[in-house]
């Protein structure tokens, strides 16, 4: 059953032009430039219920713009967002009180007291009872490991504690369905690590749906499932193995040999030769056939598929939607 | 009602922070008190009615417009202007929370250690000038008075409130601005009691709703309006605040379809 549904949709912005001097400035009033910027182009995608989904593009491709509508704070120009049922920028009370919103770029902390009061007014606005409260805030806490500074004001804490105080305070409802833009900006290997794994225990424990958007390549591997975004177009969606296959099209088998043959009878390209081994650039859907191959018609020691880069794949996939 | 408490209790504790800015505000609300001691009285030399008011009325009047300016001037609300312009305004969108809430629990919290530092200030000045000051014994009227500086306030609030939800559609207000700040301080009573005015002007006033921000309820506390004259000037007061709640319901609407989520 699909939680988040999106058809067609598209976000058009406009903004003012406004040129220096008083002339172009009265000009402007009267009738206003404006430039559009296409940020979404009738994109269409479902996500299941408890599914991690990163959702992946390059600057400025729209991934921010995509959340801001599912969460219900910008309006989209056209095209149909339903999520648990509810259509998100009517803010309904009930929806609202089932999602967050957690951008890493920007606090909803209250900088100069304690994240804790904060937590607090989160806890009253949520309608938290006082035990669930306790007993999640305990939880999170522990995870983290904050538990000291959550009575430090938020001003004096460091990127990677405040990033961490956002998270719990964004948690203590326990929302069904997390919108997390970049929650892992700007951190240290081992935060990005902590929140890393917290994200994922998260999901798997609460059963939570999630779109995670991060540029970090050990973030987008948490995920069961990538969307690439490009220019405000999904050009992918699909498993890792899926993009693999799709934008790896060429990939290096190393094969040892006991006795070696003679090179002539195999019918592929051969990168390299060093002793009873040699390195083959193979296409990825011949790469089974060639491996029984190898097999039937040798005497093989060893055969070794070079690790599949995910990185190398995304860049591939951002370089082959560029080219159209 | 519970997460607007909060809010109150999270700005206050806010406030506490910066302790030096109340010590401040008692310089700034303490020094135009006792400028304008000096000044009336040598207005008042040799006299004993001006404008309709004696010595002690006038500078009751004043002490009373610079405690309750605070409270009741209708400007520019920078959190609302920056939470559109900067995008911030995202963080209330995403919760089950009313915005207009917030802001006026913002409002209050903020309030109440203006008020401290304002009741103090009050009572020194009042120990000091006690033959010079109007003390308003009857119950009644300090009961009318209250209620409409509390009806003030929430009228202020609102018209402050809908007026910064024009950021969401312009960029710079300055122009605006300039002319309220150049209207209001002399429309509300701030700078002379309205009946020093020309009467077609205190007409005209009669109908606007600045004048139910300050000069009417000092004129309440003064006993200078008889008790029709209080009630119609609270019910004004009630139909304005409709007014403004409505038109801000209707701006708070369109603005936030026209709401660009800046950054991020
Ligand atoms: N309020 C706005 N007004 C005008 N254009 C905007 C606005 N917000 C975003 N854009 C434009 O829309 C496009 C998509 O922006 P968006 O913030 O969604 O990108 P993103 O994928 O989140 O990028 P990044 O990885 O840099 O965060 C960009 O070209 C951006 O310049
Ligand atoms: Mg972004």
């Amino acid at each position: 059953m699909s939680i988040i549904k999106v058809e067609k949709l598209t976000k058009i912005y406009k903004s003012h032009i406004s040129k220096p001097g008083v002339l172009s400035t009265i000009k402007s009033i009267i009738k206003p430039n404006y430039v559009t910027v296409k940020a979404l182009k009738e994109i269409s995608f479902s996500v299941t219920k408890g599914e991690m989904v990163a959702y992946v593009g390059p600057n400025g491709a729209g991934k921010t713009t995509t959340s801001k509508i599912l969460s219900g704070i910008l309006y989209p120009t056209s095209g149909r967002v339903s999520v648990m049922g509810y259509i998100p920028w009517k803010r309904e009370n009930n929806y609202l009180s089932q999602i967050t919103f957690i951008m890493g770029q920007k606090t909803q902390l209250w900088w100069d007291i304690a994240p804790m009061e904060t937590f607090l007014l989160n806890k009253s606005i949520y309608k938290i009872s006082e035990s669930d409260f306790e007993k999640t805030l305990d939880e999170l806490t522990t995870l983290l490991d904050v538990k000291d500074l959550v009575h430090i004001p938020v001003r004096k804490l460091s990127l990677g504690e405040r990033m961490k105080m956002e998270l719990i305070s964004s948690l203590l409802h326990k929302p069904k369905v997390l919108f997390l833009d970049e929650p892992t900006i700007g951190l240290d290997l081992l935060s990005q690590e902590a929140i890393r794994k917290f994200i994922l225990e998260y999901n798997k424990s609460y059963n939570a749906t999630i779109i995670l958007t991060s540029h970090y390549i050990k973030d987008i591997e948490i995920a069961d499932r990538i969307i690439l975004l490009y220019r405000g177009e999904i050009i992918f969606d699909g498993n890792k193995e899926e993009i693999l296959e799709r934008f790896i099209k060429k990939r290096l088998v190393t094969v040892t040999f006991n006795t070696m043959p003679e090179i002539a009878k195999i019918p592929y390209n051969i990168i390299s030769r060093e002793g009873q081994t040699i390195e083959v650039e193979i296409e990825h859907k011949e790469i089974s056939k060639f491996i029984s191959f190898v097999f039937k018609s040798f005497d093989v020691k060893d055969v070794k598929n070079q690790d599949m880069n995910l990185e190398d794949a995304i860049k591939e996939g951002f370089k082959n939607a560029s080219l159209y | 009602m519970r997460p607007y408490i909060k809010i109150i209790d999270n700005i206050f504790k806010e406030s506490v922070e910066y302790r030096l800015n109340h010590i401040l505000s008692f310089i700034v609300i303490a020094l135009p008190l006792i400028i304008i001691y000096f000044l009336w009285n040598t207005i008042f030399y040799g006299k004993n009615l001006v404008g309709g008011y004696d010595k002690p009325a006038i500078v009751t009047y004043y002490i009373l417009a610079i405690l309750l300016q605070d409270f009741v001037y209708p400007g520019v609300n920078y959190e609302i202007s920056r939470d559109i312009r900067e995008g911030t305004l995202s963080n209330y969108l995403i919760k089950p929370i009313n915005y207009m809430g917030v802001q006026f629990s913002i409002k209050t919290g903020a309030s109440i250690p203006y008020s401290i530092v304002a009741i103090v200030i009050t009572l020194i000045f009042v120990f000091f000038m006690r033959s010079t000051i109007v003390f308003q014994i009857n119950i009644f009227l300090l009961l009318l008075f209250l209620l409409s500086v509390i009806l003030a306030f929430i009228l202020a609030f609102l018209i402050s409130y809908s007026f910064s939800l024009l950021f969401f559609w312009l960029e710079r207000t300055n122009s605006i601005e300039l002319l309220l700040n150049a209207v209001l301080p002399l429309s509300m009573g701030m700078i002379l009691p309205l009946s020093f005015f020309p009467h077609s002007l205190e007409i005209l006033l009669d109908f606007l709703p600045f004048k139910y921000l300050l000069n009417f309820p000092i004129d309440i506390y003064l006993a200078h309006l008889k008790i029709e004259r209080v009630i119609q000037g609270m019910g004004i007061q009630v139909i304005w605040i409709i007014i403004f709640f409505i038109l801000s319901l209707w701006l708070w609407k369109k603005g936030t379809k026209k709401y660009q989520a800046y950054g991020g």
